[in-house]
């Protein structure tokens, strides 16, 4: 039997599941917001340092603050029907518009960094499985151990001394050269200089928990009778790893990197913070500060539907990789 | 003495070496061109590693100090790695124990045939595909041009076993070595894939190296046998003088404790032959058979109300788009002392009917009575005083016993439950049950890694025993046990049955055990009952075709071992 169908299979029930989750995670992020004291009304007239009650009143009328709660969630899933994730009153535009500028940022930062992570994690964990108990997997064990350790933001601020600052190899912040003409090629260039650091940044804790998980699926299907079948065959060690082995431990290595999307869109706050990246995760905690749900509610959406994506993603990368999967029963 | 030219492979002094440990000593065999030679021996024995060590793949924490293996001129072990990647899949082929782990999960079964043609005969992709075929068709796997592209969990057991074999035969070799290649097979598919083989070494004129624990199958297929116990070759002889009476005392007890359809016994007439290996003053294995002298059964009481009263269960396994018919109206009785023997080969429904009866799993229709007392649809509260006098030994010692916990806690847990709480009772109840099982009492406070099999075994029938049970369900108990372990394990059982008044479900896929220690017989096959009858009976007027296919798949192996021993 071909992949194709299975992987249709494993499409549809994917997407089938997708609806009904999104909508109790907009409902239930919609309720977790009102839990949190004050509102958009509360910042901005704190910022303007006066405000009356009746401006404040105004102000709460004019972004539809008044209304019984029940009736603003009908209003928002009213605007969702229209594929409006509304207006954001303290940025002055829509939130679609204003997601929209940011959101490119984001996924780029994030796709490099777990394409850092994946590449190397899968690299240094085979090395790691292909010596294990060895010196060069103990070495590389002590290095997996500090990353996973380290707190990002800290290896952020000491990438920057290292290459900004120090060898002044690397922009120490931003998304690109202000007021440059760079096009095509050059362009590019440009921003991948400006990407490396915060996307290692990002990857670095990844890439360790990514060779510590390759190190642990490699040794164990190592030891699997079907391992063995192929040495009997006269296969060389290399082929036996990347033919045999690498593809069996691939399994539990994608379901771990479609959980890790959504945790890497927490990270992307720190960092996008430490290397003042243009991104979502900027936005989302300004959001919070400016108590400007609308945004907050259109970012919230937009990263479970990523999140869904990463593992629909995953599922069918499974349901290719392992043919028990999928399998009509 | 076979001349110089027809000899395919010398082994001479081998040693494998594990840090301090030897678990092969100075392993001398040879293999003529065309010859079956069987190495016959109990788990710790070495054989396992001696094949390894052949095709150079022990791990790599092991050491072959001393030895020479010299196959068609050439040592191996002076071999480089790339030179014995030559030799290996394509003049030395193996194939291994478990059918069901032994191929790649994720390949098709074609490419992990054409793998090996591929590499060893340069073959392109599309040559190596037809090659795929046709060694398919070999080894008879139906509709071999649809199937070469199945994955190995499409395939049962037996088939791929064949692609196995397949694979190994794929470079037409001269030499294969077969790891115990039926041991997880029913008995039929055992037979099948036994004589497969046999029809390859003729058709391709290959040397067999045949590792196994079963005597029925050495005796039937191969024509020299190397006995080894515990890293030492105790002896090599022509099979046909196996079973004859001046062999290695070693020897001689496995094929004593060894169970065989024909012979009829029963343990109403005779107990097995144990063998006990013991260290003499100078430090030399002394091998002694002893056979525990049998004591009288008390007859099992028919007027009585039985113990046990199946009637027309059925179980349904339902997953979201698929039904499966587990157990299909089994209706059986069992008399207070009787022992109820079930046979059937995996996927009969056996382990459900097991399960059923100890209310593991819910019953769709049908009822179980229990001492008189209905428990179908008892609640687990209500279930729980049933439970005592109900009890299960389970097939896996390794699997079946926390590791984590010490003999002493596995076996009070049951008392705890049931409401035991002096902890001086408990003391008493588990030395009781240990002199039961004949283990000593230092064993409480160790921990199961520390025993062998047969030890666990004793472990899981005490677990059984401690609530002082009326019925136990026995699902395969001595399957993962080596043919002595078996007969100790049996004695035991018979023993307890007389001692303690038991009654036994016992299930297994093992003719042989079945006959000896059952008092009746059920057949069961897809999910059914297709049979009942005495123990004796059975085996000589069975009703069925399946069960007279049974009886002979599993006395085939053993006719000529017994044409010759008589």
């Amino acid at each position: 039997m071909s992949a194709l169908p299975r992987i249709l299979r494993t499409l549809r029930r994917t997407l089938l599941q997708a609806v009904p989750t999104v909508l109790g995670i907009i409902i239930l992020n919609f309720f977790l917001l009102q839990l949190a004291p004050g509102d958009a009304a509360d910042v901005m007239a704190g910022e303007a340092g006066s405000a009356t009650v009746e401006t404040m009143q105004a102000l709460r009328e004019r972004f539809g603050l008044d209304n019984p709660v029940l009736v603003q969630l009908a209003n928002y899933l009213g605007n969702l029907a229209q594929f409006s994730l509304g207006f954001s009153p303290r940025y002055g535009m829509p939130v679609t518009e204003l997601i929209g500028q940011r959101l490119p940022g984001t996924l780029t930062l994030m796709a490099m960094a777990l394409a850092i992570a994946i590449l190397i994690g899968l690299t240094l964990g085979s090395l790691m499985a292909a010596f294990s108990g060895r010196l060069p997997d103990r070495l590389l064990s002590i290095f997996a151990l500090l990353f996973y350790s380290v707190p990002g933001f800290w290896i952020g601020l000491m990438l920057i001394v290292l290459f900004s600052v120090t060898l002044g190899w690397l922009p120490s912040g931003g998304a690109g050269t202000i007021g440059s003409s760079y096009t095509g090629f050059a362009a590019i260039i440009d921003k991948a200089r400006y990407m490396v650091l915060p996307a290692t940044s990002l990857a670095l804790f990844y890439v360790a928990i990514y060779a510590r998980l390759t190190r642990a699926a490699m040794l164990e299907v190592k030891n699997q009778d079907f391992v063995r079948t192929a040495y009997a065959k006269g296969l060389s060690p290399a082929v036996v790893t990347v033919k045999h082995v690498l593809r069996n431990a691939l399994i539990p290595i994608t379901t771990m990197a479609g959980m890790h999307v959504g945790g890497m869109l927490g990270g992307a706050v720190v960092v996008e913070t430490v290397y003042s990246w243009p991104g979502l995760g900027r936005l989302a905690f300004e959001a919070v500060m400016g108590r400007d749900y609308t945004v907050l509610l259109g970012i919230l959406l937009l990263s479970s539907i990523l999140v869904i994506l990463a593992n629909a993603i995953v599922d069918l990368a499974q349901a290719w990789l392992d043919p028990r999967i999928g399998e009509q029963k | 003495m076979s001349p110089a030219s027809s000899r395919l492979l010398e082994v001479e002094n081998l040693t494998v070496r594990f840090g301090s440990a030897d678990p092969v000593r100075h392993l001398s065999f040879s293999v003529d061109r065309g010859e079956t030679v069987a190495v016959v021996g109990e788990s710790g024995s070495g054989k396992s590693l001696s094949a390894l060590a052949l095709m150079r793949l022990l791990p790599r924490n092991a050491e072959v100090p001393n030895g020479r293996i010299t196959f068609e001129g050439t040592d191996l072990l002076k071999l480089s790695d790339r030179d014995i990647r030559k030799v290996r899949g394509r003049e030395i082929a193996m194939i291994f124990q478990e059918p069901m782990t032994s191929l790649n999960p994720v390949a098709t079964i074609g490419n992990q045939i054409a793998e090996v043609l591929r590499l060893h005969e340069k073959l392109s992709r599309k040559e190596a595909r037809a090659r795929a075929i046709e060694l398919l068709n070999l080894v008879k796997i139906p509709d071999a041009e649809k199937r070469v592209d199945d994955f190995p969990h499409q395939l049962s057991g037996g088939q791929r076993q064949r692609v196995m074999i397949a694979i190994a035969v794929a470079c037409k070799p001269k030499l294969l070595i077969a790891d115990e290649p039926t041991t997880a097979l029913d008995a039929t598919i055992q037979a099948q894939i036994l004589e497969l083989l046999d029809e390859l070494r003729r058709k391709l004129s290959m040397g067999l190296l045949l590792i196994t624990h079963d005597l029925g199958v050495v005796s039937r297929w191969s024509d020299r046998v190397v006995v080894m116990y515990h890293g030492d070759k105790l002896e090599e002889l022509p099979t046909s003088e196996l079973f004859s009476a001046d062999r290695h005392p070693y020897t001689r007890g496995l094929a004593q404790a060894s169970i065989r359809l024909e012979d009829g016994v029963h343990h109403t007439s005779r107990s097995l032959s144990e063998i006990r290996v013991v260290k003499d003053l100078d430090g030399q294995n002394d091998y002694q058979i002893r056979q525990p002298v049998p004591r009288d059964l008390p007859p099992v009481a028919n007027d009585d109300e039985p113990i046990l009263q199946v009637d027309g269960l059925s179980v349904t396994y339902r997953t979201r788009n698929r039904e499966n018919r587990a157990l299909d109206k089994a209706t059986l009785t069992l008399a207070k002392g009787e022992t109820l023997g079930i046979v059937g080969e995996s996927g009969s429904g056996k382990s459900t009917l097991s399960k059923a009866i100890m209310r593991l799993v819910n019953a769709e229709s049908g009822s179980i009575r229990f001492q008189g007392q209905d428990i179908t649809g008892l609640s687990p509260n209500q279930l729980q005083p049933v439970r005592r006098d109900l009890q299960m030994i389970f097939q896996d010692p390794f699997g079946s016993l926390n590791p984590r916990k010490s003999i002493r806690d596995i076996l009070e847990a049951p008392l705890i439950v049931h409401g035991v709480h002096d902890a001086a009772e408990r003391r008493q109840r588990i030395a009781e049950t240990f002199e039961h099982v004949r283990l000593p009492l230092s064993a409480a406070e160790r921990y199961p890694h520390e025993f062998s099999g047969g030890q666990r075994q004793r472990i899981g029938i005490a677990r059984a025993l401690i609530l002082r049970p009326s019925l136990v369900i026995c699902d395969e108990p001595v399957s993962a046990l080596d043919v002595s372990i078996q007969a100790q394990i049996l004695n035991l059982l018979v023993d307890l049955k007389r001692d303690l008044g038991l009654s036994y479900l016992f299930i297994s896929h093992d003719l042989a055990v079945v006959q000896y220690i059952s008092d009746r017989v059920i057949v069961m096959k897809d999910s059914r009952i297709i049979e009942e009858s005495d123990h004796k009976t059975i085996w000589r007027q069975p009703k069925t075709d399946y069960t007279r296919a049974l009886i002979a798949a599993a006395a085939g192996g053993e006719t000529r071992s017994r044409a010759l021993a008589s």
